[in-house]
């Protein structure tokens, strides 16, 4: 026990000096470590969701209720994203189907017209003429009768593709066609069914009797792989244009 | 003046180690620092008084120490840890005070 005498100012000065008993020693040591766990709680606590843990309850709410606002936000955004790429998505494949389909009817038509080359089954028709004595009106019944019998693609002589808009006129020594000279004897090579092409060129009547009766002769030959080279060449319509909403 | 170097010194080594608190260790640790500075007041109220020990000081040090964090064992056992840790801290804040109180009537004799 110290004398009473002293207060605590004196003991204050007494323990500064630096002095080394087990007490100093001791309370030093208990003092380190509770600094050291000090320490360690405040780094921790630190380290730990930094001010979340401090904020209050209202604080809290509000900034869950924002940041849900914003997730709704930017999922209703993601939808509307996703749906136009959908949108996008389905027009372009529309679109390409489209255009397969326009360039499928471009083909179709394109034999139709003649300005597309042409392959296929079909029949060679030989027309042999020595009186000189066929003229448009039998080429273009023979014509008629072959298109009847779902001819596709018709060819004279090698030279001249038949369309809709082609033309028979006689003249000295042949036909002409579409403006170029055909002499017999004539070779029409017509594109369709073999079988129903050949009964539209021998029925009772038809293109052979007539020939037959010309004193011509007619021989048709088939063929599994009939190539049609030669083209017809379109102006563009100068007076005829397509009707208020045509084509579609 | 060896207990501030001491002082000083665990400050410096937390700070400089700054190690992971163990998770078995989280939910005591910030009890037992409350607990190991209501000792240290007491301890230096004692040396204000006249009285201080270096054994009571040790063991009252360990014993508060140990006793919280077995409050704080106690509670969560229970299911009302939080609730005992608050009162845990109130009750070791209030002796702080007048231990502090104390302190500061023996310095300033005010």
């Amino acid at each position: 026990m110290p004398e009473p005498s002293k207060d605590g100012r004196d003991r204050l000065r007494e323990a500064m000096r630096p002095r080394i008993s087990r007490a100093q020693a001791l309370v030093g040591v208990l003092l380190a470590i509770v600094g050291y766990l000090g320490i360690l709680q405040i780094r921790s606590e630190e380290s730990a969701n930094d001010d979340l843990a401090g904020a209050r309850r209202e604080d809290l709410l509000q900034l869950m209720d924002s940041l849900d606002a914003a997730a709704t936000r930017v999922r209703t955004e993601i939808d509307d994203l996703e749906r136009r790429r959908r949108d996008l998505q389905s027009s372009a494949s529309s679109r390409r189907s489209a255009i397969t389909e326009a360039r499928e009817q471009v083909r179709s038509l394109g034999l139709l017209a003649g300005t597309l080359p042409a392959t296929g089954p079909g029949i060679v028709v030989s027309i042999r003429d020595p009186q000189q004595s066929i003229g448009t009106s039998t080429l273009l019944n023979s014509m008629e009768e072959l298109r009847d019998a779902g001819a596709e693609a018709i060819e004279i002589n090698d030279s001249v593709r038949i369309v809709a808009q082609s033309a028979f006129v006689d003249v000295e020594g042949g036909v002409e066609v579409d403006g170029t000279l055909i002499r017999p004897p004539y070779r029409i090579e017509a594109i369709g069914d073999t079988h129903t092409l050949r009964e539209a060129i021998l029925f009772p009547g038809g293109l052979q009797d007539e020939v037959e009766r010309l004193q011509g002769s007619v021989s048709i030959s088939t063929s599994d792989d009939l190539d049609i080279t030669s083209l017809y060449s379109h102006d563009a319509p100068q007076f005829a244009t397509p009707s208020e909403g045509a084509g579609n | 003046m060896i207990a501030i170097l001491g002082l000083l010194i665990g400050v410096g080594f937390g700070l400089v180690l700054s190690p992971e608190v163990p998770l078995w260790m989280q939910p005591y640790l910030p009890i037992a620092v409350v607990a190991a500075l209501d000792a240290v007041f007491g301890a230096l109220r004692a040396f204000f008084d006249g009285i201080f020990d270096d054994k009571v000081f040790t063991i009252s040090f360990f014993s508060n120490v140990l006793i919280a964090a077995l409050i704080v064992y106690l509670g969560d056992k229970l299911g009302v840890g939080s609730q005992l840790s608050t009162g845990v801290i109130v009750v070791l804040g209030i002796r702080i005070f007048s231990n502090v109180a104390a302190i500061r009537r023996h310095i300033f004799h005010a």
